[in-house]
């Protein structure tokens, strides 16, 4: 039986698991999260890196990394344990790896392996939830506990770290930089499929501007509905208009224009934004 | 509902996680994580998404940046947002390389952002 949030908070109030520096703001609906330690290593760095005080782990494309977690962790015999990536960091392009599972009687803190298959740094920083761990209560107690050689591990070993290889994965950092490197081209394909995409679109826009000092005389400050060539529908609301125009003639082509002499200017005054449209 | 911050961001900033939806086609979906931004005035989506997601081009703005410089011009479509369990028809435009949740949505939502928590909440639902 997986524990849900209550019998893990439970679980770790009646001293049954240890789970250091516990906090509801981890706990899951069946899960806890898990945050990125004191301690992590990159294959490319080659050395252990401490993440409170050098900063977010930097995880290269194609490089792998190792990172403890900042939880120490201790299962009764009973609780075996799983855990996998947080969606949004498996989004950005990494992919864990690690052992089937948390032996019951583990105590200690967990190493997670992390590869980056994105073509960009995914920045790890201190104390950042990224992982779960999801508990399950075994039906009876195992004859033994856990006693394997990171039983009590709480720092990133030389043991540990020799047993990788000397440099990041060379086939996943080539295929990542070719892939970026032709990228590109895909985006110039991308924009070949357009005009045949806005052709509909663009001439529904060009029917608004010469339809537009006529509206002005009757309909300004009014959204209005361009489509065919002819204004069909008006409206002060700009999004009832629009779901009022797919309703009648279907999610297509057209062109939804506020009737006033100047187009339309939104701001978008962050500084990411505006920095990459340069 | 609670989001934590997103640490990606240097220092960190909130998020929202969000599900676009095609109107045409409510099984094409995209589930993201969108900043927070109360100075855009409208929200912004990454082309590749609106593509992904089938969304027809139904208007065009001017679109200006950092102390109104022009940053040209941009197409919009209308999608379905879906926050908190509550959907919701809204315009966005093809802006930008990542989620940003502007005023035209946010200005629907009560949100509490607890900065020192680095914790985002949604004390209702949408209007």
């Amino acid at each position: 039986m997986i524990l849900v949030d209550e019998e893990i908070k439970e679980a770790v109030n009646s001293g049954e698991v240890e789970l250091s520096d516990f906090s509801k703001e981890c706990l899951q609906p069946a899960s806890y999260d898990l945050r990125v330690g004191e301690e992590g290593f990159v294959l490319s760095a080659g050395r252990v890196i401490n993440i409170q005080t050098e900063g977010p782990l930097e995880i290269q494309p194609g490089d792998f990394a190792l990172i403890m977690t900042h939880e120490k962790l201790r299962l009764p015999t009973n609780i075996v344990g799983r855990f996998g990536l947080r969606s949004m960091y498996a989004r950005m392009g990494l992919l864990a790896t690690a052992g089937p599972q948390v032996d019951p009687g583990f105590e200690g803190k967990l190493v997670i392996g992390v590869v980056n298959f994105s073509s960009q740094t995914v920045r790890m920083p201190y104390l950042t939830p990224f992982c779960t761990l999801e508990l399950e209560r075994l039906s009876r107690h195992s004859s033994v506990a856990y006693g394997g050689p990171y039983q009590g591990q709480e720092h990133l070993t030389d043991e540990l770290t020799k047993m990788l290889p000397k440099e990041p994965f060379p086939l996943a950092v080539m295929l990542i930089r070719q892939l970026a490197a032709v990228s590109p081209s895909l985006r110039h394909l991308e924009t070949l499929t357009l005009p045949r995409q806005l052709g509909i679109f663009e001439q529904e826009r060009e029917a608004f501007e010469r339809l537009k000092p006529e509206l002005l005389k009757t309909h300004r400050g009014q959204y209005v509905v361009v489509r065919g060539g002819k204004a069909v529908l008006f409206g002060q609301d700009k999004t009832k208009l629009a779901r009022q125009a797919y309703e009648q003639f279907g999610y297509g082509p057209l062109y939804i224009g506020l009737v006033e002499k100047a187009r339309e200017t939104v701001h978008i005054p962050t500084p990411r934004a505006s920095r990459r449209m340069a | 509902m609670s989001y934590q911050y997103d640490h990606n961001y240097d220092p960190p900033a909130p998020v929202i996680r969000v599900t676009v939806r095609s109107l045409a086609d409510s099984h094409k979906q995209v589930m993201v994580d969108a900043l927070v931004d109360t100075g855009a005035d409208i929200t912004c989506l990454p082309k590749a998404v609106v593509k992904a997601l089938g969304g027809e081009p139904a208007s065009t703005y001017s679109v200006a940046g950092v102390n109104g410089t022009s940053l040209g011009p941009a197409n919009s479509c209308f999608l379905e947002f879906e926050i908190a369990s509550t959907k919701k028809v809204a315009e966005a435009i093809s802006f930008g390389d990542e989620l940003i949740l502007g005023r035209n949505i946010l200005n629907e939502l009560t949100l509490q952002l607890d900065g020192p928590a680095c914790k985002l909440s949604i004390m209702f639902d949408t209007k």
